[in-house]
This record gives structure tokens, C-alpha cells and sequence, in this order.
């Protein structure tokens, strides 16, 4: 027993090495690649390996060759049982403000294992507050939005998209 | 004791050796991925503003065309003047374009008389036109009548003013388009898309122009004389090789004057201009 205990310890131990040596950088690389296949391209970015977190700093976001914006901090953290997303100071292109929100605060996108069927997103924009999940077994995105008053007028062609629910809070959901 | 050191330096020791793996691992696996990132190559390059030269205009000659069927009637707001209260009228020509004033009381002013002539300002009001019953101002682009025994008032009335109908031109004049039409395009990008759809036109992979595949009647671009099926090469002789070139458009149209759209349609080459007022 105590004999695979230690195998098990070790285990653990070696994937932990392998996703701390793992070469983020290139394999960060190689999924722009496959963003730029889909027309997405992340460009002059800052990229930097500290261990078990990938960092971008300054990243200009363009789809189809259209500037969407900069984000001055994107953060990817693996240690497998637990992984995140962030997104931190995200200044979208003025031109698309009627579709997407001017400004985001931060965005948090989370997943642990012990709740493998709930990916969890919690954000702040100028357009208020969000929070929500993805389900991956049933393909269910599910977002709750808290929006600022005033910016009501504002995003209205956004928050066409957003349904009501019975305590007044926007709802949108999406299934893929 | 003895035995504890050599545990822990054996456990340090597998820990080394499963470092040296898992770095071995992640080093080789270089090899299978990509060592450089992609950029976006953005053209910084500086080019001039475009501007629709036509070489009579200096001469008088405005090559802008506006058939007398194409005037149609339309509701412009008229504001009544309340400042003055009209005595009289002087004309010398039909609509008093050859001369003429007016005679009125100015009610800011205690009543008193004012002659004001034709085509000259009164406190910011031009006079622009005269009838037997009415004089009409112009600020600003806002027409103002005053007329005779009207009561006071600043209610706004519907008054049918003469407008060009940029409906229906033939292919080959320039047509006008106002600023205002175009900046309720450029304020609610979503409207576009509700107006006209197009699609990219690829060759050998690349980008080679939008075509237009459907367009809904009566919004500005079925006014503009695009039609379906129409492959816009290029605007204001800039290609449209690409969703940003496309984009740049969109956002550079508030500021343009004048607009050339290059089409390919029926397999020949039709440019489409447009003056912006």
C-alpha cells in the first residue's frame, strides 16, 4: 500500500514537472497557428513562461485583419486538477462599441476538476457586471448579466440579444 | 538515522532523475511545434485623402445631374418665426429673387420697425424668399416663415419643401448622397447588415472583392445603384483585398467628401461616385 502510494506521489509529481517544463511558449505559438487559420490573430504580444502560467502582455486582437482591440493582460494557468483563463484591461475597438462593450475590466474564465461539468466565467466591462457557465456535456453556454444603468441606451443592440428573467437580471443563453 | 538520509536523498534523487525527464520531454516536443508567433502586418503607409477632381468644375460646369422627374415632395420642418410680426411686403419679382424687403415689428425689441432686405441677416436670419403672404429665413439650414396676422407661436409645422430623389439615376451620372444618411450607417454598424449582405470573392485563396449577394430595396445602398450580384473591386480606387481594407472604409466615410465605388458587374468594369453633402 505504502509502495503505491509512492508510485502515485511520484506520478503526480512527474506530470507536475511536465506541465512546469512544458514549452508554453511554443505550444502557445502553434495554437496562433491554428487561430490564424481561423482568422484570428493575437499580434505584437509580450510573451513570457513563469512556470505554470503563460502570460500576454499587450496583445492586439484582429479578426479577418479588422482591429477588434488590445488587451494589456492575458493569463493562462494549467496545474490540471485546475485551470484559468484571464483576461485583464481589454480595450475594444470604438468602431465595433454597438456589438461588444468598450472596455473590459477583467474576464475570468475557470475550470476545476472536482466540477468537471461546470466552466465558470465571471467578468467586468462599462457595461456592467457578468457572470456564468459553460457546460460541456450538454454544450450549454449560460451568461447573467448585472448592467450598468446607463448604459442601457448604449449596448442596446447588445442587450437585444439578453432575455429577462423572473428576478429582472439579463439572461443570454446559447446552445453549440 | 542513517537509514532516514538515505531514504530522503533516494526520494530527492528519483525526483532529479524524473526532472531530467519530464525537461528532456518538454525540449524534444520543440521540435514538433512552432518556434515563431504570428503577426498581423499592419500598412501604416501614409496615403492621401481621396477627392473627386473634375476639371469644369472651375468653369461653372457642376457635372451633377438631377432630372426634373427625379423632384419629388418631402416633409421638412418649418419653424415660425415669433421674434418678428410681418407688415409688409415688397417684391419685384414673383418669389422677390431679383430684390425686395420687408417691413416688420421686432417683438424683442419693443415693437420696433425693421426693414430688412432680401438676402441680407437679421440677427442670424437670412431672407431668403418672399411671396405675397409669407417672407421665408433660413439658419442654419432651418427654414423660418413669417407671415401676416399669425398668432405668436414656435409650434412646429409639416411643410413640403422641394428635394432631389437620389432614387433613380442612370448608371453613368454622380450621384449625391447627404452626410447625415451616411452617419446613421456609420453610428449603427448592425443597420448595414440588415440593408445589404455581401461576400468575399476569392482568388488562388485570396481575397479579390466583395460580391453583393442581396440588397434590400429603398435603403441607401439599393439608392447608391449597387445591385446583386455586383463585385465591388475597390472604393475611392483603394482594392478591397481584405475584411480590413473593408473595414477602413467604414470608418474613414465620415470624413469623405466624395465616394468612387469600382464594381465589376456582367463581367465589365462600372465605377459608381458619389458627392457627399
Amino acid at each position: 500500500m505504502r509502495k503505491l502510494g509512492l508510485i502515485l506521489a511520484y506520478t503526480f509529481a512527474f506530470i507536475m514537472m511536465l506541465l512546469y517544463f512544458s514549452p508554453k511558449v511554443e505550444l502557445y505559438y502553434t495554437l496562433e497557428e491554428f487561430l490564424k487559420n481561423e482568422k484570428i490573430i493575437f499580434s505584437d504580444e509580450r510573451v513570457k513562461d513563469s512556470g505554470f502560467t503563460l502570460k500576454l502582455d499587450n496583445s492586439k486582437l484582429y479578426y479577418r485583419g479588422v482591429y477588434g482591440g488590445e488587451i494589456e493582460d492575458i493569463s493562462f494557468t494549467t496545474l490540471l486538477l485546475y485551470n484559468s483563463l484571464s483576461f485583464k484591461n481589454a480595450y475594444l475597438n470604438s468602431a465595433l462599441a454597438d456589438i461588444l462593450p468598450k472596455k473590459i475590466e477583467y474576464l475570468d474564465i475557470k475550470y476545476a476538476i472536482y466540477n468537471p461539468m461546470h466552466i465558470s466565467i465571471d467578468g467586468k466591462g462599462d457595461i456592467g457586471k457578468i457572470g456564468g457557465y459553460i457546460n460541456p456535456f450538454s454544450k450549454l453556454l449560460h451568461i447573467e448579466l448585472n448592467v450598468a444603468k446607463k448604459e442601457k441606451t448604449k449596448y442596446a443592440t447588445l442587450l437585444r440579444k439578453f432575455k429577462p428573467d423572473e428576478k429582472g437580471v439579463l439572461v443570454y443563453e446559447l446552445r453549440y | 538515522m542513517n537509514l532516514d538520509i538515505s531514504r530522503y536523498s533516494k526520494t530527492a534523487v528519483t525526483l532529479l532523475i524524473l526532472a531530467a525527464i519530464a525537461k528532456a520531454l518538454s525540449l524534444s516536443s520543440i521540435y514538433f511545434l512552432n518556434r515563431s508567433g504570428v503577426s498581423q502586418t499592419v500598412d501604416n503607409s501614409y496615403t492621401m485623402p481621396y477627392k473627386s477632381y473634375r476639371f469644369s468644375k472651375p468653369f461653372g460646369i457642376v457635372d451633377v445631374v438631377v432630372k426634373s422627374e427625379d423632384i419629388v415632395k418631402v416633409n421638412q420642418p418649418v419653424y415660425n418665426l415669433s421674434s418678428l410680426e410681418l407688415k409688409a411686403i415688397y417684391k419685384t419679382s414673383k418669389n422677390g429673387s431679383d430684390g425686395g424687403f420687408i417691413v416688420a415689428l421686432d417683438n424683442t425689441k419693443g415693437k420696433r420697425s425693421v426693414f430688412i432686405k432680401m438676402l441680407s441677416e437679421y440677427n442670424g436670419y437670412t431672407l431668403k424668399e418672399l411671396t405675397n403672404e409669407k417672407a421665408t429665413f433660413e439658419r442654419n439650414g432651418q427654414k423660418y416663415k413669417l407671415e401676416f396676422k399669425k398668432k405668436k407661436s414656435s409650434s412646429l409645422i409639416q411643410e413640403p419643401i422641394a428635394r432631389p430623389n437620389r432614387q433613380k439615376y442612370s448608371d453613368d451620372v454622380i450621384r449625391a448622397v447627404s452626410k447625415s444618411e451616411v452617419h446613421k450607417y456609420t453610428k449603427d454598424f448592425k443597420s448595414i447588415w440588415k440593408s445589404i449582405s455581401i461576400k468575399e470573392v476569392k482568388q488562388n485563396g485570396k481575397i479579390d472583392g466583395f460580391k453583393v449577394t442581396s440588397i434590400k430595396q429603398g435603403t441607401i445602398f439599393d439608392k447608391l445603384g449597387l445591385k446583386k450580384d455586383d463585385i465591388i473591386i475597390s472604393v475611392n480606387n483603394k482594392p478591397m483585398k481584405s475584411y480590413a481594407s473593408a473595414f477602413k472604409i467604414y470608418k474613414d466615410v465620415k470624413t469623405m467628401t466624395s465616394l468612387k465605388i469600382t464594381v465589376k458587374r456582367n463581367n465589365q468594369t462600372k465605377d459608381l461616385e458619389y458627392e457627399i453633402y
